[in-house]
Formats: structure tokens, C-alpha cells, sequence
């Protein structure tokens, strides 16, 4: 049985959560329309980054939907949102394209239809966000990078491993001690600590 | 990637419908004239609990003690004469199609009991008619000296009186200490013998006019009830002679009227048995490692269900104990077969309801039995706001001091109040041309105490000539609400059809692909959709023979304590006053966004 079949008891002091969420998204769309009202150069590049969030997050909420696994896609997209915020807070001139924002309020127009609409006519459309096409994602953008991390134990090469290229240390070590070539040499021994490079290699001190 | 996920929501102006629109109705009663052409509707005299102070017909759950629950008006029990479809026609199809339907375990659980298949038997128990035309009362303690002494004369005998049970328990046979009969049977009087006449009497006077739920009431104030007929039948696996009793917890209408009594494993025969002193013998004890047997068991219906005993509202058959000692009478699930003889001792229950059916069948002294629990279903109303059911009957008047009733007297006027027969053995159908028929505009449309309903008020509608000059009748009832949600999801394919129910080029949007909706329909209204689409399917007006490929039941929003929303508890939360605080978008999100681990999950 998935949440939606889920009974659940109503508590309205989870409303808040929902309601910053909502306004991010408003307010994220009034940016871009403001740059526009500026004629700040609309025509913002993606970054590579952000193009693949957006790619892998059209098709994250799709699948969700079709799942009916209606809650997960509403967090994937306050993920997005967060990603988005990101964007504009930490450098002014990496404003968020058009096509960004846009393709958060496609993806949120089933659950919050008003909130889009209101946002689509910031945007300077004339028409109803509802006969918009649903988003594409072309499944190459949603793959993860791989690199290959290297994995010592007290220096020495034991081990290589393909993982995402954004993947956090935590996993990195837990990948590494399911590999035997690595748990010949740490078995029995206390784990004294762990050096990460980012992307590239991990030593584990015993 | 165009998502196609819920194919009957459209956003169109066009696409609205409305059940009680016209070009609605007329397709509501198209179907009902299609059924009423396959010969599944017809009219049934069905019995009726008729409250006249309230004007109308009660459900069993309204009454309390033969009085209206609301304001305890008196009721009676009467025959009315209604509309039935025969879904029961339909038992098997509705059973057998839910395999392939991605619907929750619940819900599939819950359509195949109400259907409740169940494979049994039919067993004879040859009544001993010595013990009938002897005057002498018996006893239990005289039975034993009556088996040595008993010269079984029927071979001699033409006449051979028996009676016939049914039975979901073969296994448990041996274990019949008595038959009971419903007190309407038959049989009743040829039973009875002479020292128990007055008795019998009495006790047939007490309980006529109580309705089928009080009998079946199981409460302490209300033991079981009964009395002995004085006669014996002869078991027919054991020879041994057994008494016969008739008691009100048996039901004359349902079944065949009789019951074979095991009391060792049926809740109510038990009860029965210990007031009455009658014997209880154990035939099967629960064993740990017969997996079919828990299979059976842990569904939730290991009672004696399909047979005659009333269906009692407090009868709880989880009885599934696995303690075996007499203290834990009685066992109701399946297990292992003790004290049958050697034949059937050790066996499993499964593997000895077939040897015993064999044996009878053998014996000529039965055979496999299906049936089930579903019922034809009650499709009239005597109320106003429903579709009028196009039929009419014909009328025939009624002369004074002329027993010939005319039509052809131009004088005649029902409308009037010339006294008059409705014909109600030759309905006709409206033809198709002249649907929709419409409600009249009444001002009133209180019940009354008619128990036909108020639409019997309306002559000017009611009576009408047709062109052949003769006076006719329209039929007073009109269709319950569930009609309209039968078939309205097809409907949308092709709403303003007037031709047609549904363009043929429209199909390809059926079936349903996801339906979403409350688990209080989880029996009702989907077997009454499916019923009326496979009766579509079967004319050709559809193309699948299910309606809906994948359900969904969207679970309830509680109040903040955690209780269901009810009034009396006061949490109900009221949607506007969030919408006013917070937005439409707000509440829809949130009530959208739930997370998975941090509820309770409450399965129905």
C-alpha cells in the first residue's frame, strides 16, 4: 500500500513547509520575469550542472506520477526548487534560464495549478499553462557521471571502483569495504581514519 | 513522453455530464430495457419491512425489536411487488474475471465473498416414519433402544418422506446430531408427531411477523429458540436415527429450509445444542501442518455460510484455535477428520468432503452442491427522485355486478376514479423511441402510506390512452441511485450522443485504466458496474469484459487525533477555513504529500 492509499491523521502545523515551498517557487519566477522587465540578458545559458538537475528531475517526477507515488514527486521537486535558489542566491549574474524555471512550474501545474499559472503569466505567456506540453527528458542527460575512485588502505592501491562523480564519502567508504580485495587488509583492525579526495581517491588508515 | 494515465478526466466544457440530464436518463433506461430483453430484470414478490407511520420500506439495520429505529413506529413484513435484476445469473463471470484485474487484495477478498462461491452438498436424510405414527414421545434417551428395536419398514413404504439440507461442511457429516427445520418448511406438520402437536403450535404463533434480522439475533437477551417435532430421520453415513427439531434461527427462505445440525463446528448449532441438551460429537480437530487447511482457515469465512442458518450481525468466525480439547467447542476451521469411522478418520477436511460426496452420491443420497451467497438484486425504489422504470400494464376496469372487467367503455376513467385491475403479470416495454421517460412535476412528493410510493399520486402521469384507445399504467417505481453510477465512467467516451449510448469509434478509450476511489465501494457499486458491463459486453455495446483495469483507494484524511472526522468527536477539519488561511495550492500539496514512513498505515 503506497502513501496515497495511506490513512493518515491531519496536523495543519505541516502546512508551513508547503507554504515556503509555494513561495519559492513564486518567487524564483517573479526573478526571472524582473530580469526580463530589466532587459537583463534573458537568454541565460544553462550550466551543464544544472541542465542535467533538470533532465533527471523531468524524469524522476514522470516516473513518480505514474507510480502514483504522488508525495516523492512533490519532494523531487522542492529538491529542484532548493537547486534553483541555489542558483540565484550564490552569484547574481547566474541567473536561472527560462527554460529552468519554466519546467518547475510544468512539472508542479498538476498539484499546485494555480501557483503556475499565476507564475506562467509572470513570464509574459498569454496563454493557459494547462495546454503546454508536459517536459521531455533526454534520458543521456540523466546519467550519472562516473569516475573511478581509487581505494587505499594505508596507502597502498587496493582496490578501484566506478562511482557517480557526486557521491559522498560515506558511501564511497561503504563501497570500499564490500570489496574482498579491501577487507583482506582491514579485517581484525580498527579503522583510525579516512582521507577523502574528492573524485579521485580514498586512503583508509588502519 | 505524453503521460496517459487517467483516461476519463477532461478538463471540456463538452465532456460534463450529469446523471439526471435527460439525454442521461434516456441511456439509464435504454440499459434497463436491454436488461429487461435479456430477461434480467423481472418483477419478484419480494418480502419488505413496510413502516406506514414512516411511509417507507426499511432495511433490515433500521429496525430494532420490530420497531423503527427512527421513532420505533410499528413494521410489518409484507410481500411488495418489485423489480429484481438477476445478477446471480452472472455469479460466476463476476468471480472468475476478477483474476488479471490490478485491484488491492481487499478489494478482490472482499467481491468474492459477497459473491461467496461455495462448493458443497445436497444431503437426504430419510425420515423413519415408524417414529411418526407411533404415539409414544421419544427422548434422547430412548433413541438408543429404538435403533435395536426399529424394523426399518421403508422399503415396504412407497411414500418415503426425507429431508434435504445443504451443506458448505461435508467433511463434518458424522458429526450431524440433529436437523433442524425452519419453522415455515413444509414438512413441519407431516414431522410432528401427535404429543407434540401443541407445542409445535405455540411456538409457530410466537415467532411469525419477527423479521430475518431479530431471528438471526444472537444477543444474550435473545437465546436460541425451539422445539422438538418428535420424529427421527436416518443419518445416512451412520444409520443412526437423529432427532428433528424446527427452530426460528433457521431460515425458510434461503437454502432449502433445513439445516443438518453439527455442533461440535457451527457457533449457532452449539448454542443450540447445549440449551436443548441435545449431543455434541467432535468429528475434526485442528491439525498445525495442513497448509490448505490454514489457507481455508485464515480467510475470513470458515463458517457454515450458503445454507439456511441465519447470518448472525454478531457471528464472529475466527474460531481458528488450535487447541483440540472439548473445553474449546466449537471448531470451525478445517483440519483433520476424528471419530468418522475408519473410512474418514485421519483424513484431511478437503480430502474427506470428497469421499463423502462420493459416498452419498453413491447412496443416491446426495450430491455436489454450488452456491452462492449472492442474491438477485432489489432494483426498485418507491420514492420520486430516480429514473421512472419504462414499463406500463395495461388496465382492466371493474363493473359493478359484471364480472367480464372492459376497457372498451369510453365512461371509464382511471384517472378519475373508475375502479380498475392493474395488469402487473403483462408489463410492456416503453419503446426505445420514447425515452426518456420523465418524472412528473409534483408538489409533493412525501412517501404517504401507500407502500407503491408517491409517483401512485401522480395519476395524470401514472394512466395514459395510447392510440389503440385503452387506458394504461406506468410503473410507480424508479431505479436507485447506484443506475446512474453504473455506467457513467463509459459515458464520458460520448456524452452528447443522442443516438447512441456510445460511438463504436470511442471504444478504444475503454477500458478504464485507473480508477480512483473510496474503499466504502469496494463491494457494491464495482459489482454492480462490472454486472451491467458485462451485459453490455454481451450485446456488443463494449468491447472488454471489465470495466476498470487498476484500482486505487485513496486513503482517509483523519482529524489531527488520529480518529476518523465525525462531528461528535469534533475534529473535523473544514477545507475552506485552510483555503482561506493558506491557499487552494497549499492544502492541495500538502494533503498530496505524504510521507511514506512517518504514518501509521490503517489497512481496511
Amino acid at each position: 500500500m503506497g502513501p496515497l492509499e495511506a490513512v493518515k491523521p491531519w496536523q495543519t502545523n505541516q502546512l508551513m513547509g508547503v507554504v515556503r515551498f509555494r513561495d519559492r517557487v513564486y518567487n524564483l519566477a517573479k526573478g526571472v520575469s524582473n530580469s526580463k522587465a530589466n532587459n537583463n540578458d534573458n537568454n541565460v545559458v544553462m550550466s551543464d550542472e544544472l541542465l542535467r538537475e533538470m533532465h533527471k528531475t523531468i524524469k524522476k517526477v514522470t516516473n513518480n506520477i505514474e507510480k502514483l507515488s504522488f508525495n516523492t514527486a512533490i519532494s523531487n521537486l522542492m529538491i529542484y526548487s532548493n537547486i534553483l535558489q541555489g542558483y540565484t542566491k550564490n552569484d547574481n549574474s547566474k541567473l536561472i534560464s527560462k527554460e529552468a524555471i519554466e519546467t518547475l512550474l510544468l512539472l508542479l501545474s498538476p498539484f499546485a495549478p494555480h501557483v503556475a499559472e499565476e507564475c506562467w503569466l509572470l513570464l509574459g505567456y498569454q496563454t493557459s499553462i494547462s495546454n503546454v506540453k508536459w517536459p521531455e527528458y533526454d534520458e543521456n542527460l540523466c546519467k550519472e557521471i562516473m569516475t573511478t575512485i581509487v581505494i587505499q588502505v594505508n596507502g597502498k592501491y587496493r582496490a578501484k571502483l566506478e562511482l557517480a562523480n557526486d557521491v559522498k564519502e560515506n558511501e564511497v567508504v561503504e563501497e570500499a569495504l564490500k570489496q574482498s580485495s579491501v577487507t583482506k587488509y582491514t579485517d581484525g583492525l580498527n579503522i583510525k581514519k579516512t582521507i577523502y579526495v574528492p573524485g579521485k581517491i580514498l586512503n583508509i588508515v588502519v | 513522453m505524453l503521460i496517459i494515465i487517467i483516461t476519463i478526466i477532461f478538463i471540456i466544457r463538452s465532456r460534463e455530464l450529469s446523471t439526471t440530464d435527460d439525454n442521461y436518463v434516456k441511456w439509464t433506461q435504454w440499459i434497463f430495457l436491454q436488461l429487461y430483453k435479456s430477461n434480467l430484470a423481472m418483477q419478484s414478490e419480494v418480502n419488505v419491512n413496510w413502516c406506514s407511520a414512516l411511509g417507507t420500506v426499511l432495511a433490515n439495520e433500521e429496525i430494532i425489536n420490530g420497531l423503527s429505529e427512527r421513532g420505533n413506529h410499528p413494521v410489518i413484513r409484507m410481500p411488495l411487488r418489485q423489480w429484481i435484476l438477476k445478477i446471480t445469473k452472472y455469479a460466476d463471470r463476476l468471480e472468475d474475471d476478477l483474476i488479471g484485474l490490478e485491484w488491492p487484495e481487499g478489494t478482490l477478498s472482499a467481491q468474492k465473498q459477497w459473491i461467496g462461491k461455495s462448493i458443497g452438498a445436497n444431503v437426504k436424510f430419510n425420515v423413519d416414519l415408524s417414529s411418526i405414527t407411533t404415539s409414544s414421545v421419544l427422548s434422547s434417551t430412548t433413541i438408543a433402544s429404538n435403533n435395536n428395536n426399529n424394523i426399518n419398514n421403508l422399503d415396504d413404504n412407497n411414500i418415503q418422506l426425507s429431508v434435504e439440507v445443504f451443506t458448505t461442511r461435508p467433511d463434518t457429516l458424522v458429526g450431524v446430531t440433529y436437523l433442524v427445520l425452519a419453522p415455515e418448511h413444509p414438512l413441519v406438520d407431516k414431522l410432528t408427531i401427535e404429543s407434540q402437536r401443541e407445542d409445535v403450535k405455540k411456538y409457530l404463533q410466537q415467532i411469525t411477523g419477527k423479521s430475518d434480522l431479530e431471528r438471526a439475533s444472537i444477543g444474550k437477551e435473545r437465546g436460541k429458540t425451539g422445539v422438538s417435532l418428535g420424529s427421527l430421520a436416518k443419518h445416512p453415513i451412520t444409520n443412526e436415527y437423529i432427532p428433528i427439531w424446527i427452530a426460528d434461527y433457521v431460515l425458510s427462505n434461503y437454502g432449502t429450509g433445513a439445516i443438518m445440525a453439527v455442533p461440535a463446528h457451527d457457533e449457532r448449532d452449539y448454542e443450540f445444542a447445549t440449551l436443548f441438551n441435545l449431543p455434541i460429537k467432535q468429528v475434526v480437530e485442528i491439525i498445525d501442518d495442513d497448509t490448505d487447511a490454514i489457507k481455508h482457515n485464515n480467510s475470513m469465512d470458515t463458517g457454515n455460510s450458503g445454507d439456511s442458518r441465519t447470518t448472525d450481525v454478531n457471528y464472529n468466525s475466527s474460531n481458528n484455535s488450535h487447541d483440540n480439547s472439548s473445553d474449546n467447542l466449537p471448531i470451525l476451521g478445517y483440519g483433520k477428520i476424528i471419530n468418522s469411522g475408519e473410512e474418514y478418520n485421519g483424513k484431511t477436511s478437503i480430502e474427506c468432503q470428497e469421499l463423502i460426496i462420493s459416498k452419498l452420491e453413491e447412496l443416491k443420497l446426495g450430491n455436489k452442491q454450488i452456491t452462492y451467497k449472492l442474491r438477485d438484486w432489489v432494483f426498485s425504489r418507491q420514492r420520486y427522485w430516480g429514473e421512472p422504470i419504462p414499463i406500463y400494464f395495461p388496465i382492466e376496469f371493474i363493473n359493478d355486478g359484471d364480472s367480464n372487467g372492459s376497457n372498451d367503455d369510453h365512461m371509464m376513467d382511471p384517472t378519475k376514479g373508475s375502479p380498475h385491475k392493474i395488469l402487473y403479470d403483462h408489463p410492456i416495454a416503453v419503446d426505445e423511441c420514447d425515452l426518456p421517460l420523465k418524472l412528473p412535476e409534483m408538489t409533493n412528493f412525501q412517501p404517504g402510506d401507500d407502500p407503491q410510493g408517491c409517483l401512485a399520486r401522480a395519476v395524470d402521469w401514472r394512466y395514459f390512452k395510447k392510440d389503440d384507445g385503452k387506458w394504461y399504467a406506468r410503473e410507480t417505481n424508479t431505479m436507485p441511485q447506484w443506475a446512474g453510477s453504473c455506467w457513467y465512467y463509459l459515458r464520458f467516451t460520448d456524452p452528447l450522443n443522442q443516438q447512441s449510448i456510445m460511438n463504436d469509434n470511442n471504444s478504444s478509450w475503454l477500458p478504464v485504466d485507473l480508477y480512483i476511489g473510496g474503499q466504502e465501494h469496494a463491494v457494491l457499486h464495482l459489482l454492480y458496474a462490472r454486472f451491467w458491463h458485462k451485459v453490455l459486453y454481451d450485446i456488443g455495446v463494449v468491447n472488454h469484459k471489465e470495466p476498470f483495469l487498476k484500482l486505487v483507494h485513496q486513503g482517509m484524511i483523519l482529524g489531527s487525533d488520529g480518529e476518523k472526522m465525525s462531528k461528535s468527536r469534533g475534529n473535523v477539519i473544514n477545507p475552506d477555513d485552510v483555503v482561506k488561511e493558506y491557499g487552494a495550492d497549499a492544502l492541495r500539496v500538502r494533503v498530496i504529500n505524504r510521507h511514506r514512513l512517518l504514518y501509521r498505515l490503517l489497512i481496511f
